[in-house]
């Protein structure tokens, strides 16, 4: 069974509050305002930014319109959170909002791809009735059809796979077998694990002086590349997906350790947009609940 | 594991073999065929899994025409973002360009220390000035030290030195606006040369000055 195909409501309302409260979390420790320490002419206007004339970017860049902007998106993330009416309007100005903030932090320095399957998660939500159930106040029975959660939540778990079989394609079309043959993870890890950074794991350090360690780590490379290539797999075959959810994770985490690079928020989305409710929920005494098909299309 | 429909087990083996091509280098070996056209034939392939699912085809069939459509717009976005290269043109949509090219020799890095006026430095790290843009920061800084060491035009040089500046002076503000009882003066950039063929702890990296940056705009 494909999936996310039986979705409902309730399944889109629950990944709307995880969605909104991750980004929650994620700006109200920032210091957003700390940005107009830079000055303006370090800004560059990225893609869509572009639309923001050049001389209205001093003005963006002050501390105080800054503040106003985090101030604003955390509220318009909490109504969007809670799923209060209009639920549309509110969840469109944050997605438009957050799509400013992650701009502005790409804007100073490139490189942002952390927050960007989020970001895209977070478009489907703005766009999708995600919150015709779990609402904060009254509202009426859901007037959409099965298939339109199911579509929602289907394009959501799409949007996060595709972020990673895009890079394995770029990986294997550039510079595969090369890339897995030579020692490109000793660099890749010594670039990452010696660059100033705040909470420093030195795992990679003895990583660099264990060969056997760093073939494994070479080896892992090019496990975790099939595993990316055949992401959107996971979408109609369950036990390839449980599989990737657990090499991926696995993934994250030793990149994390070894690496000092962490993709947090999609760790945080795998468990709600990769595992569907009955799996996440499903109690050990009901197996038969649990019970899926594995063949692809028997829906 | 169960496979299965004929049709959607026909793609997946097409699917392989081409990912099987892909990764002996086979395909790269085809004189001018460019490696945007290899990922193209790998998204579209593995599209063809996806679409030949009957289910899937039912779900799309059934939403709203301008729902089916505003949704498609998003994958294919990403699409465009990927193909397009150019995270200056495309942004919120980009480039998935991460551990893409095969590296290896010395990795060269940069540690920043913030030196006060009694003379004592502190490990400065980019990351903590500015949580926000977290490691990003110091690979931006790092980028533009490479490409101004590298750059063959004054002019140009001169830009990304400016550029580079510009970023100091803004780690220095963030800094002395948390330390206002403890100020630094300058920052003392050191290059570090790693040598990743043959690492055996710190004690290994080569460290160089590559500048001291002061506060009062005099460069030594």
């Amino acid at each position: 069974m494909t999936l996310h195909a039986g979705a409902d409501a309730r399944t889109l309302a629950f990944v709307r509050i995880w969605v909104f409260a991750i980004w929650l979390s994620r700006l109200l420790p920032d210091c957003f305002s700390c940005l107009a320490e830079f000055s303006p002419s370090l800004f560059a206007r990225l893609g869509i930014l572009r639309l923001i004339p050049n001389a209205a970017v001093p003005l963006l860049l002050r501390p105080g319109t800054l503040a106003g902007i985090q101030a604003t998106l955390l509220v318009l993330l909490l109504l969007s959170l809670l799923g209060v009416r209009p639920y549309r309007v509110f969840a469109s100005a944050a997605a438009i909002l957050l799509t400013l903030y992650e701009g502005v932090l790409g804007g100073f320095a490139q490189g942002t791809h952390s927050d960007l399957a989020l970001l895209f998660v977070t478009y489907v939500l703005a766009i999708v009735p995600a919150a015709d159930a779990v609402t904060w106040g009254s509202r009426k029975g859901s007037a959409h059809p099965a298939e339109t959660y199911a579509a929602a939540m289907i394009m959501m778990a799409l949007l996060l796979l595709m972020t990673y079989s895009l890079v394995a394609f770029g990986r294997v079309a550039l510079s595969s077998p090369e890339i897995f043959l030579s020692p490109t993870m000793r660099f890749y890890i010594a670039s990452d694990i010696l660059r100033p950074t705040r909470h420093p794991f030195l795992l990679g350090e003895w990583l660099l002086v264990h060969p056997l360690a760093l073939w494994l780590a070479q080896v892992g490379f090019g496990l975790v590349t099939v595993f990316e290539l055949t992401a959107p797999l996971c979408l109609i075959h369950k036990r390839w997906r449980y599989a990737w959810l657990a090499v991926m994770s696995l993934f994250h985490v030793a990149s994390y350790l070894f690496m000092n690079v962490l993709f947090l928020s999609n760790i945080l989305l795998f468990p709600v947009l990769l595992l569907e409710p009955r799996e996440l929920f499903a109690r050990r005494s009901d197996p038969a609940k649990v019970a899926t098909t594995d063949e692809p299309g028997a829906g | 594991m169960r496979w299965g429909r004929p049709s959607v087990l026909r793609r997946e083996i097409l699917f392989a073999v081409l990912v099987v091509a892909c990764g002996l280098g086979v395909l790269r070996r085809i004189p001018g065929l460019p490696a945007m056209v290899i990922e193209a034939a790998l998204v579209v392939a593995m599209s063809s899994i996806l679409f030949a699912v009957p289910e899937i085809a039912t779900i799309v069939r059934r939403i709203s025409r301008a729902r089916r459509t505003i949704l498609a717009c998003l994958p294919a976005a990403v699409l465009i973002g990927h193909f397009h290269g150019k995270l200056y043109d495309t942004f919120p949509f980009v480039p998935w360009d991460i551990y893409q090219v095969a590296l290896a020799g010395d990795a060269q890095l940069f540690a920043y220390y913030a030196v006060h006026r009694d003379g004592s430095e502190e490990e400065l790290i980019p990351a903590e000035l500015f949580p926000a843009l977290d490691k990003k920061l110091a690979v931006e800084l790092e980028q533009v030290a490479h490409a101004a060491d590298s750059a063959d035009d004054a002019g140009r040089r001169a830009d990304l030195l400016r550029r580079y500046d510009n970023l100091l002076l803004a780690l220095a503000g963030a800094y002395n606006h948390r330390h206002s009882v403890h100020p630094l003066v300058a920052i003392r950039i050191e290059r570090w040369i790693v040598p990743t063929d043959h690492y055996a702890g710190r004690e290994s990296i080569l460290r160089t000055a590559f500048r001291v940056w002061s506060l009062a705009g005099e460069q030594r």
